[in-house]
């Protein structure tokens, strides 16, 4: 139950994102300060004995504070590991809240820029991220590493500021359009979406992936008593499959009613919102027919991960963490690199340590990895969340996600993975 | 200054007829529009007649927490905010004693306690229903109408009473007060997450012909509402209680001259409205299988369109008002797409209310 309103909130405030939009980012770095290996042995013991600088900026308060907290915490692990490991290298953290509202996001940010901090990780929300960008770390030339969703972040015009180590929410369309041909065998699929920037653009993007023919198109307002009249409306044209894009408590009501008043054979697509544990103790019905992907952390090191966030905050991982950790980790990964606390130097590094062809880097030897990273080796930093490439964009160019589907006894069936890449 | 008087009146009758002749003319081309797709077949019958059966049993809803609202409104002359909120108390009170009972033996009493929004007792494992738990369902409706009535009076007495002579706003705002008190009262115990009462709401009934199918709690709801309707009407048509009311309603001070104890009339009225309303928020809770702590607040909006629309202060106009209200934010769906269809109920209200101002059933009469 804890997990479904982190995600409601945090969903919708994902999905809030405005409509900043203008292409074009710098090209490849040009002055990268030593991605030559032997050159820096000079120097290396001075990087080595250094202050990393970091300031965390998520929400803990307002609509996504009780998404932000678990997020705050895995966003600060990589600084307890440091904190906690035997080496010269000290960090210096610092957090903020963005109370979910842009204009305490920007201060938030700006406190930290002031602070001289060169890198800041996070926060979750679209709307956040954008007024933090346009006001405060590209005009002040600092570092950001966000975990907004929306694929208005790609476009933004961020002199290779700003980058994400969530995936756009295009890949979690892609993959349930592969999910509705491969697994529900679906040649026709309407879509019944939550009437907010999160639904429509997951909607949008799901029409533009889907190989088969989208046949209606229909947004629900999340405050109604009854689904009813949306689901026949949806599924009047007899769809083979249905995308249902909720968060869980209006997943509930959805199905409830789909099952009351329908027969109860079309399949049916779901959202992160459909995957509960819970689904089963509240619909009471055969809920076989429901297929549908979430995110997942799946990278190198998510195991290892699991472990050390349990063992520090005595719970599991939520949505996120695993991106979060990946944000605060490259930032201080590339701090290190740079050998210096200025945001374009730190920017300059943030692809060079997760270029291929370096040591490989994850959460299970980070600190190891940071003082590789200072002494000049080459890194190659493979994520807790995903394999961390950032693209031109500042995007990572795949995603991972899980396959759900429930039982006869309506208990929640994790299957097979599914990788999008670009 | 006769004539002119004269001219400028015959120009506003001619201005309204004309408005109402817009309105009938639109009516019939929604009409031919509706016939013309269900003859070409773009629009199914089963659509059709489901939007109206979803319309009636969202209608019923409305109009039956409605009935409350309009009757402390024509007694005590001033809009309740907290209206949905004393919608929710109820259902909570209800459904946590349904819960009790029909749960008791095989659940932890504090999982019980907390609905499903913790612990093991969800709707489902608990399998609350009309079939499965008769007695549990029924108590629960008796105590949500009991405790209601006790909580409302309790609040008047606390609240209200000291306000009486107070202006319409001081009370509007001190409602909107005891609202959010309540609402975060529910929200701190219970949480602000959605549960799920029922475990199902079968046998369903299919209409032959139509395939459109009817549920056991949507019968339900339908007959408690109308049995609850039906002894309203006698109280107040038939009583000297009802007497009284209606001559409060018209005018408290000629009330209170010609002997009617008003603050008996007050303390009856809240009564009935707070029982209709604990009633409402049960049945709602029975019918939609879900409530949240703010489920009330939410259906407050279309609970004061339909009591306006009906005419403010009249119980048959909440009901016929709810019904408008329920039938046309569902039926709008063959013409607008469903984030509009609020919109247009409210549209419909207003309409409605530029040709009858007082409302279809004219204003403060109780009956």
């Amino acid at each position: 139950m804890v997990q479904q309103v982190y995600r409601r909130h945090f969903i919708s405030a994902i999905g809030a994102g405005g409509a900043v939009g203008l292409a074009g980012c710098l090209g490849d770095d040009n002055d990268g300060s030593g991605d030559e290996n032997g050159t820096e042995t000079g120097n290396g013991d001075e990087n080595l004995d250094r202050t990393l600088r970091v300031g965390v900026v998520q929400p803990q308060t307002g609509g996504l504070g009780a998404v932000g907290q678990p997020v705050t915490d895995a966003a600060t692990l990589p600084v307890k590991q440091i904190e906690q490991a035997d080496t010269s290298l000290s960090v210096d953290l610092q957090t903020e809240d963005t109370q979910t509202e842009p204009q305490a996001a920007i201060s938030a940010a700006q406190g930290l820029v002031d602070a001289g901090y060169p890198a800041i990780s996070g926060p979750l929300s679209t709307a956040t991220t954008l007024q933090i960008v346009e006001n405060v770390t590209v005009p002040n030339e600092v570092v950001q590493c966000t975990l907004g969703t929306a694929p208005v972040i790609s476009a933004v015009e961020d002199n290779d500021f700003l980058f994400r180590t969530s995936t756009s929410d295009e890949f979690m369309s892609r993959a349930i359009a592969q999910v509705a041909t491969e697994k529900a065998q679906a040649e026709t699929v309407s879509t019944l979406t939550i009437n907010d920037a999160y639904g429509q653009s997951l909607a949008e993007a799901f029409a533009e992936a889907f190989e088969g023919e989208v046949l209606d198109q229909v947004a629900f307002d999340p405050e109604e008593t009854s689904y009813t009249s949306q689901l026949s409306e949806a599924l009047s044209d007899d769809p083979d499959a249905l995308y249902v894009v909720a968060f869980t408590e209006n997943g509930i009501q959805i199905l409830r009613d789909f099952y009351a008043d329908f027969d109860g054979e079309t399949q049916i697509l779901g959202s992160a919102g459909l995957r509960n544990p819970e689904l089963g103790d509240n619909v009471d019905a055969d809920l076989t027919n429901i297929t549908g992907v979430d995110t997942i952390g799946a990278g190198p090191s998510v195991d290892y991960f699991t472990d050390l966030y349990e063992d520090e905050y005595d719970r599991e991982t939520t949505q996120f963490t695993w991106q979060a950790y990946d944000a605060t980790a490259v930032l201080l990964l590339a701090n290190a690199a740079a050998g210096e606390n200025d945001g374009a130097s730190v920017r300059d590094q943030m692809r060079e340590v997760a270029s291929p062809n370096g040591e490989s880097v994850g959460a299970e030897n980070f600190v190891a990895g940071l003082e590789m990273a200072a002494s000049g080796t080459e890194i190659t930093y493979r994520g807790v969340a995903t394999d961390v490439v950032f693209d031109e964009n500042g995007d990572i160019g795949s995603g991972s996600y899980v396959i759900y589907s429930y039982d006869e006894s309506g208990a929640l069936q994790l299957g097979e993975r599914i990788d999008i890449g670009e | 200054m006769n004539i002119a008087t004269l001219l400028a009146g015959g120009r506003t009758r001619l201005g309204s007829h004309f408005f109402e002749l817009l309105v009938g003319v639109g009516l019939a081309v929604l009409l031919f529009d509706l016939l013309r797709r269900l003859v070409t077949d773009t629009l199914r019958v089963f659509d059709l007649f489901l939007f109206v059966k979803e319309g009636i049993v969202l209608g019923l809803v409305i109009g039956l927490a409605g009935i409350g609202l309009a009757l402390t409104y024509s007694i005590l002359h001033f809009p309740n905010f907290a209206h949905g909120d004393y919608i929710t108390m109820g259902a909570f009170a209800g459904w946590v004693v349904s819960y009790v009972i029909a749960g008791l033996g095989s659940f932890d009493l504090r999982d019980l306690f907390l609905i499903g929004v913790r612990g093991d007792a969800g709707g489902v494992a608990v399998g609350t229903s009309v079939v499965q738990t008769p007695v549990a369902i029924v108590t629960g409706l008796l105590v949500a109408i009991a405790f209601t009535i006790l909580a409302t009076i309790l609040i008047d007495r606390v609240i209200y009473r000291p306000m009486r002579d107070e202006g319409v706003i001081t009370l509007l705002i001190t409602s909107v007060g005891v609202a959010l008190i309540l609402r975060y009262s529910i929200a701190f115990v219970w949480g602000q997450e959605t549960t799920t009462l029922t475990a199902n709401s079968r046998p369903q009934f299919t209409a032959p012909g139509i395939g459109v199918q009817v549920s056991t709690h949507e019968l339900t709801l339908v007959a408690c509402t109308l049995v609850l309707i039906a002894g309203i009407h006698y109280l107040i048509q038939q009583t000297k209680l009802g007497t009284a009311m209606r001559a409060m309603a018209d005018n408290p001070d000629l009330a209170a001259i010609t002997g009617i104890p008003t603050e008996r009339v007050v303390l009856a009225t809240w009564i009935i409205a707070g029982g209709a309303t604990g009633a409402a928020g049960y049945l709602v809770g029975l019918e939609t299988g879900i409530l949240a702590f703010n489920t009330g607040w939410t259906l407050l909006l279309l609970i004061f369109a339909a009591v306006i629309l009906g005419g403010v202060g009249s119980i048959y106009g909440a009901i016929f008002g709810g019904l408008v209200i329920g039938i046309v934010s569902n039926v709008a769906l063959v013409w607008i797409p469903s984030d509009f269809t609020t919109a247009a109920a409210f549209l419909v209200m207003i309409v409605v209310l530029l040709v009858k101002p007082k409302g279809l059933f004219e204003g403060v009469t109780t009956a």
